[in-house]
């Protein structure tokens, strides 16, 4: 099993279960994609999606090599007014916070290995095109996992 | 009247009576029956990272002695609908700027008697 898409599988599970616990402050089955193309007219509703993006190798020591994997979680939907906005706003707030705050998620892979959440980037926080152009919300938060062996 | 603007008048009726239908135009809670040119239309694909958004995007033309809401005269505004009953399914348009900073509707014409609206597809239903 390829591990930046078991990494990718993890993160939209865990923002499954976050959603239905009451940790994140919406409802929503997140989607680990390959291509994530969205028609304007599934925009309605709050779409998660989740697509594995990157992996960088590097030489931790003479004899190991420190990996991280990268995946984005994009958020999306048609937003009325600046009230939905907010809202929609607060939300990658709580993503941002899920996996980078005190009580973030240990993705466990198989074997005795897991993935750490390092650094999350939400930059540009959203589309500004999106926003005007189609009356969509759309940020993309950034995940970057370091696997520890 | 000029002569152009006579050529102009003659092409809006001749566009108005053979390539319009009625299609229904809603800002709030208002609504209106108008007869609606189908323009141009295209596909457009934004992108912002791994995520791309799939939109079509319209033009619709319309007279502009026929858009009266609450009793006066307006123009299209970001968010206005449009809903076009074909074919046993309600097609929903919202007028959007085309490109970000851009108005959403300018006039065909220079004697200002057409609204070209940019319109994008946002949902369609089964016909009530």
């Amino acid at each position: 099993v390829s591990v930046i898409v078991a990494i990718a599988d993890l993160v939209a599970a865990e923002l499954t279960a976050a959603s239905a616990s009451g940790t994140l402050p919406e409802t929503f089955t997140a989607e680990r994609v390959f291509r994530p193309v969205t028609k304007l007219e599934d925009a309605q509703q709050l779409r998660v999606l989740v697509a594995p993006t990157g992996i960088e190798r590097q030489l931790a020591a003479r004899t190991s090599v420190q990996r991280d994997y990268e995946v984005q979680v994009g958020v999306l939907r048609r937003v009325g007014d600046d009230e939905a906005f907010t809202d929609a706003l607060a939300l990658c707030e709580a993503i941002e916070e899920l996996f980078l705050g005190p009580s973030r998620p240990a993705l466990d892979l198989e074997g005795d290995s897991h993935a750490a959440v390092i650094a999350v980037d939400t930059s540009p926080l959203y589309s500004p095109e999106a926003s005007d152009q189609d009356g969509v919300f759309l940020s993309v938060i950034s995940l970057t996992c370091r696997v520890v062996s | 009247m000029d002569l152009l603007e006579q050529g102009a008048r003659t092409l809006q009726t001749a566009r108005h009576e053979h390539m319009s239908r009625d299609m229904v135009y809603v800002r709030g809670e208002e609504r209106i029956t108008i007869p609606v040119t189908r323009g141009r239309s295209s596909r457009e694909v934004l992108e912002e990272d791994v995520i791309r958004l799939d939109t079509e995007a319209q033009e619709m033309i319309l007279r502009a002695e026929d858009l009266v809401l609450g009793g006066s005269p307006t123009t299209p505004t970001t968010g206005d609908r449009i809903e076009d009953d074909h074919d046993g399914t309600l097609h929903i348009y919202e007028v959007r700027p085309p490109s970000q900073g851009e108005p959403a509707w300018r006039w065909t014409d220079a004697h200002k008697l057409d609204l070209r609206v940019f319109v994008k597809h946002i949902g369609e239903e089964t016909s009530p």
